[in-house]
């Protein structure tokens, strides 16, 4: 990490009248007047920064006032920043939308989540909130308890439905294995207009982090249950971020581990995902042989772990499981024979025409939109933003090991499917290097302590893209806890990509980005909420926004 | 004797089709390293048991229109496929084979009929998929069965015509790249989505019908293109080709992926022409 | 070339064949899939068991909860809600818990997923207020980290007799009821 850079954002927040909180070895914490905010993202944004997210914070106990924090990150120096916004609890704040195209969803999340006040938003619908949920509740501010349940009104949603419905896809769709709702609005067979309403499962686990019910110790498997498919980068980040909040040094043999698993978490979602691309092109023989080639992974898992998914071995300060000597054997062995069988059928695989023709071509996102727009993982890879966190801000081991980032600069579903194919050979070679370097020595440090009021931000590269915690220390719990999973970044950008293409390829064009829609929402697989499905009558109030 | 032998040939689709549609998914399971149907009867009657529990399932009737259509769809289909039955045992009938290619093209045509009828968005962007796919080779398929029945034409005009009657055989039946009037996800199941229980055990039955209809149509014409002329043995090696060439489209269909509705039916009028063209051309050297 | 490009989809066929078939053929025979590092439902051992309520701590899903009803307190592991992380069985303090590797757990009856360990509660010896369970006053006799006599007494009329012992006047002599 280079002092210079650092030096002139020192300068640069000094000139626009901003303090500095604090510099760490990843990260600068500034606290900027909300006047210049504008300017200072600028200024940021154009000197390289990424948008990664911004957090709504309830300060009041503290200072008496909302907070917003937007991070940024400098890809090439391994630098996060983060920028501190703050107001009383009704003060109007800026926007930056208009520097930052990215940043509009979650600003709408603030706004819903934390009741910030935020300039430019007054009439956009909501986003994360049901449309039934009472207008003053605010469920992150720390006077409401996490149990809060409103008295719902179903009487609201009585009107009719509009007739001119596009074509809906979702909130319950027979292929779509997630709750979410796309309306696209055809002329013939080309789309010409989407409409996106998402978080139907949001259950509040942030709030849920940050409460009586959950400690430090227990929320790594929370975290886990964030996402099915990628739950181990959830529960990495969590306690990265601890560690990092808390200066904790994690055993070496554990950073290892702990990536050894990353990367076997990311072949087995790489598999499934070209196995759920093949069923959408009609192409069940490819699922079939995708979803058989990925079973050693998920054994291997499990023998590494105790369990195929949701692994549970992270705790803060290392892991509980070890790899020992013998496992270590059949983990190289199974390894080798999934790259063989995998070359073979993949060889197959992209050779059927109909796939080639289909991927070719559709859904393309420009490179530019998606600098705009910061999106993340092989979605920016495929439009040829060499973006990865593994490379930019290495964590655990991956500075040990040596491995290619796949760049495709096409930005249409090939290069993104492509993409996915070359992660998966270098995810075999990259866990292969770190087994032979296997260090000796503890799997995790004996005690720990966090103080409180410290922040950290962690990034740890999904299967689909960078996954973002953002972390304030409390008692005994995260004062603060933000998730931000990679398909949040990522879907705004399925707008573009979607529009003006062939309506037979809208669904393969939304799978391109490997959405994992319950992650974006953050929630518990495990659902006991009993869905009323009048509720979904409100998504339409948010059309004439889409149409606009 | 020969009342009895068309009862028996019309009676053996009836009974067969889903026969080979169980057999032709437990080929497909062995092509994708599953193990399909278990069991000696399931091997071979999954079909069957399939269109039996949707007979016990209720029915949800959305409109009355649909219901029409696919019995009469049904319908039609056994009538093309009994017609077919006596053109194979008395071929010298010109009339016959005339009828046969009405009630062929009527009930091919039938598709148009959901899609025009259909209120639901889903089952008309399939139902107009199909047809657009329909389209694209019926004329010629049609055209080419009548030459290939009915005209002696010389060995390389029947090979040409041979392979557009295949080709058309299996894009009218519908089969994995051609399945986007169906099978499409964003359409939920296309054509059959307004369809419950019995209707759908209805639509299921009439489509292994027509699959049994268009596979006997291209084994009649491999035999015509060997030119035998004993119409009892062509009856019966019609029935005998007629599994081995389901099986062979089922096989063809497993190593495919969908095509999409804009580029499938160019690529096929482009093949279709380029044979139509070379078929034209080997019938008029021959005239001069 | 072109026609190696069109052959290729074929290979799918050859290496459909050279695969075979790999899904199980009748699923409940057998032995299960699993591996020997597989974790599935947890199994208590009654006579170990204190009831200290360490594993309840650190249960993430809350699925080992403890509750008294009069002189009983009750451990209650409710699979339904247990995520098989195993954490219970490291933190507990007489390795009472053990990580099986049973995963075949569906059940006609919610209550069948429900195990039950019944702890006899000490009473205090003072107010006759049940306290703490007998295996656990047990294990602290052991430890000898204070006398029996203070060791039946609930917390309260522990620290209420040492205020008053601390109140007493020399010579005074305190008495238990």
């Amino acid at each position: 990490m280079s002092s210079g850079i650092i030096k002139e954002i020192e300068k640069k927040v000094l000139e626009l009248e901003g303090l500095i909180e604090s510099i760490t070895k990843t990260t600068i914490f500034t606290e900027i007047p909300k006047k210049n905010i504008k300017d200072f993202a600028k200024w940021l944004y154009e000197s390289g920064a990424f948008l990664k997210t911004c957090a709504g914070v309830d300060e009041r106990i503290i200072s008496s006032k909302l907070a917003l924090y937007y991070i940024f990150g400098l890809d090439e120096k391994g630098l996060d920043v983060v920028v501190k916004i703050s107001g009383f609890e009704r003060e109007a704040l800026p926007s930056i939308v208009d520097v930052i195209p990215g940043v509009e969803w979650c600003e709408l999340e603030a706004r819903d989540l934390v009741g910030l006040y935020i300039l430019g938003h007054e009439d956009k619908p909501r986003l994360v909130l049901p449309q039934d949920w009472p207008e003053d509740a605010y469920p992150l501010r720390k006077d409401v308890p996490h149990n809060y349940r409103p008295q719902i009104n179903v009487e609201k949603f009585s009107e009719e439905l509009p007739r001119e419905v596009g074509l809906p896809i979702g909130p319950y769709h027979p292929i779509l294995h997630e709750p979410e709702y796309f309306e696209l609005y055809v002329e013939g067979e080309r789309v010409v207009d989407v409409y996106y309403r998402g978080f139907h499962v949001h259950r509040g686990i942030e709030k849920l982090g940050e409460s009586q019910r959950f400690t430090y110790k227990t929320i790594p498997f929370l975290a886990e249950r964030i996402c099915g498919i990628c739950g181990f980068v959830h529960s990495s980040c969590y306690v990265l971020a601890v560690e990092k909040a808390a200066g904790i040094n994690v055993p070496e043999r554990a950073e290892f581990i702990r990536s050894i698993l990353l990367e076997i978490e990311r072949i087995h979602s790489h598999l499934l995902w070209l196995g759920v691309v093949a069923h959408i092109l009609g192409y069940d023989a490819g699922f079939m042989h995708m979803w058989r080639i990925r079973e050693p992974v998920m054994v291997l898992a499990e023998l590494l772990t105790g369990s195929r998914k949701t692994y549970g071995i992270n705790i803060i300060g290392g892991v509980r499981r070890d790899i020992d000597e013998v496992k270590k054997l059949k983990a190289l062995k199974v390894l080798r024979s999934v790259r063989e069988e995998f070359k073979r059928f993949i060889d197959v695989f992209i050779s059927i025409p109909e796939i080639v023709k289909r991927t070719t071509g559709t859904g393309i996102l420009p490179r530019d939109i998606a600098r705009a727009l910061s999106v993340v993982g092989p979605t920016a890879r495929g439009s040829g933003l060499k973006r990865d966190v593994r490379k930019d801000y290495p964590y655990f081991a991956y500075k040990y090991a040596s491995f290619k980032i796949p760049v495709y600069t096409e930005g249409d579903n090939l290069a993104r499917l492509l993409v996915r194919v070359d992660e998966v050979f270098e995810s075999i070679s990259i866990i292969e290097q770190l087994l032979d370097m296997l260090p000796k020595g503890p799997i995790a440090v004996e005690s720990y302590e966090i103080p409180r009021l410290k922040k950290a931000v962690a990034a740890v590269e999904a299967p689909r893209g960078e996954d973002v915690h953002f972390i304030i220390t409390g008692l005994d719990r995260p004062y603060r806890w933000k998730v931000r999973a990679p398909t949040y970044q990522n879907i705004p950008a399925l707008r573009v990509m979607l529009k003006d293409a062939p309506l037979a390829d809208a669904f393969l064009t939304i799978v391109s980005i490997d959405p994992c829609f319950s992650c974006t929402d953050r929630v518990l697989m495990v659902c006991d909420v009993k869905s009323n499905s009048k509720r979904f009558m409100s998504l339409f109030e948010g059309r004439k926004y889409a149409v606009k | 004797m020969e009342y009895i032998n068309i009862i028996l040939m019309t009676l053996i689709p009836l009974f067969s089709a889903p026969i080979y549609d169980s057999i032709e998914r437990k080929i497909k399971a062995a092509i994708q390293s599953r193990i399909g149907p278990i069991g000696f009867p399931r091997s071979f009657l999954q079909s069957w048991f399939d269109i039996i529990k949707l007979f016990n399932k209720e029915l949800v009737l959305t409109s009355y229109g649909v219901s029409l259509i696919t019995i009469l769809e049904l319908i039609l289909i056994l009538i093309t496929m009994i017609i077919l039955q006596i053109a194979l045992l008395t071929s010298q009938l010109y009339w016959i084979i005339s009828l046969l290619i009405t009630f062929l093209s009527t009930s091919t045509a039938f598709s148009l009929f959901r899609a025009i009828l259909l209120d639901n968005p889903f089952s008309s962007i399939g139902a107009f998929r199909g047809f657009y796919i329909t389209l694209t080779v019926e004329g010629f398929f049609l055209s080419s069965l009548i030459i290939m029945l009915l005209i002696d034409v010389s060995i390389i005009s029947r090979i040409l015509l041979f392979c557009v009657i295949a080709i058309s055989c299996y894009v009218v039946g519908s089969k994995v790249p051609f399945d986007i009037a169906e099978a499409e996800p964003e359409i939920a199941s296309g054509v059959y989505v307004e369809l419950s229980g019995p209707l759908l055990a209805i639509a299921l039955y009439s489509l292994q019908i027509k699959r049994y209809i268009l596979a006997q149509i291209l084994s009649y014409s491999l035999l015509k293109l060997i030119n035998t002329s004993n119409t009892s043995v062509t009856a019966l090696m019609t029935v005998l080709l007629t599994p081995i060439i389901w099986m062979i489209f089922g096989i063809v269909s497993a190593i495919f992926a969908r095509t999409r509705v804009d580029v499938g039916p160019s690529t096929l009028l482009k093949v279709v022409l380029i044979l139509m063209l070379l078929i034209i051309a080997t019938l008029t050297v021959k005239v001069v | 070339m072109q026609l190696s490009r069109v052959i290729k989809p074929v290979k799918l066929l050859l290496i459909a064949l050279k695969t075979g078939r790999v899904s199980r053929e009748k699923y409940p025979l057998g032995p299960p899939l699993i591996t020997d590092s597989f974790r599935g439902a947890i199994s208590i051992d009654p006579v170990k068991c204190r009831g200290c309520g360490a594993c309840v701590l650190i249960c993430p899903p809350n699925a080992l909860t403890l509750r008294f009803e009069g002189e009983k307190a009750i451990l209650e592991y409710f699979k339904g809600r247990c995520i098989f992380c195993g954490m219970c069985a490291d933190v507990c303090p007489v390795q009472a818990i053990t990580v099986t590797r049973e995963f075949e757990l569906a059940a006609v009856e919610v209550e069948d997923l429900k195990e039950e360990i019944v702890h006899v509660m000490s009473k205090c010896i003072m107010c006759g207020r049940p306290f703490e369970t007998i295996t656990q006053l047990k294990y602290v006799k052991e430890l000898k980290l204070i006398t029996e006599k203070y060791m039946n007494m609930c917390p309260e009329c522990r620290s209420k007799r040492v205020a008053k012992l601390f109140a007493m006047k020399p010579g005074e002599i305190f008495e238990i009821k």
